[in-house]
């Protein structure tokens, strides 16, 4: 009987430990039966409870990767520069995604992403720069990057991002 | 006979039709509008509003640094015009963009004279896509107070 016990509260155990991490993936990713980006409708991610760091130090860039993020329903942060990416990270704080630009004052996004690995930060982070020479592009991504974006950024590109990272899965 | 708000409705298309025949504007502008909606109604307007300032901020940059005769830094010039670059590709302003590249050109091969008449045509560029899309958003703000709604206009 004792046993018997056993081998049930194993049981559903294991069940809940399957349906927590089942769970969990579905938290992080969306399952969908329609490609909407590509219908023109715009996807919200808002019950993924995705987080994203805007770091640019361009207000224009800010202003409109807060918004391409928002409309997606991604709630998210923005910094200035590099310097304050690591800063906030220093504080505790931690995102799903990053979007980092690579021209910035006091630390660049090279410096950033080089720097945010060193202190273990998994997040995923995609650079976003308007400079496309290969060279360049090759350095930003051998600084730690997942994915990489040619500005300017639009909703597609967006997506094209997450669905890279994983974030958005098409049923 | 049309209403007042149809006659508006349709100056505003030709007019935003203008803006891009005209290469004033991009498809950028066009994925800016995609952004605005009912929690954001202004959100085209706001962004192009820190465009200008970003503008203005940037143009005294180069002028301050062109003016240093005999002594200019073209990396310094060459970095604030890279930035209204990005800028200007962010928000579909095209020709200002366009005027960037050439610009970009004169401070990497540090010619002075090519320098200054780029900051000169980038100035009056910037100036007027601003009374421009200044005169769009007058239409808009009109054709909603006659009751209207702001036509989509596909280009």
């Amino acid at each position: 009987m004792i046993l018997f016990l056993c081998y049930i509260t194993t049981g559903l155990l294991l069940l809940i430990r399957d349906c927590n991490e089942f769970l969990s993936f579905c938290h992080k990713h969306i399952f969908l039966e329609v490609f909407f980006a590509m219908a023109g409708e715009v996807p919200n991610l808002a019950e993924s409870k995705l987080t994203a760091l805007v770091v640019d130090d361009n207000f224009v860039n800010q202003s409109i990767h807060h918004k391409l993020l928002d409309r997606l329903g991604i709630k998210n942060d923005v910094v200035c520069n590099g310097q304050e990416a690591v800063d906030v990270h220093c504080s505790g704080r931690n995102y799903d995604l990053i979007l980092m630009d690579m021209d910035m004052p006091i630390m660049n996004g090279i410096q950033a992403t080089k720097r945010l690995r060193e202190m273990g930060i998994e997040s995923k982070i995609a650079g976003v720069t308007t400079r496309a020479e290969e060279e360049e592009v090759k350095e930003f991504m051998e600084a730690g990057l997942n994915d990489f974006q040619e500005k300017p950024l639009t909703i597609s590109k967006l997506v094209s991002i997450l669905r890279n990272l994983d974030f958005y899965v098409q049923a | 006979m049309d209403t007042l708000v149809a006659q508006l409705q349709r100056q505003f298309r030709d007019y935003t039709i203008s803006l891009y025949h005209q290469g004033f504007l991009d498809d950028q502008f066009t994925e800016l509008k995609k952004l605005q909606d009912e929690c954001s109604p202004d959100f085209v307007a706001e962004v192009v509003s820190l465009f200008f300032e970003d503008c203005e901020k940037l143009i005294g940059n180069m002028a301050r640094a062109l003016d240093q005769t005999g002594n200019v830094d073209f990396n310094l010039v060459g970095s604030s015009v890279h930035q209204l670059k990005g800028s200007s590709s962010s928000v579909g302003a095209k020709r200002v963009k366009g005027l960037c590249i050439t610009f970009k050109e004169c401070c990497d091969s540090q010619n002075f004279e090519g320098c200054v008449r780029c900051l000169q045509q980038v100035d009056i560029e910037y100036k007027s896509l601003k009374a421009k899309l200044q005169d769009l958003f007058n239409l808009e703000q009109q054709i909603v107070q006659a009751g209207g709604r702001i036509p989509q206009v596909d280009i």
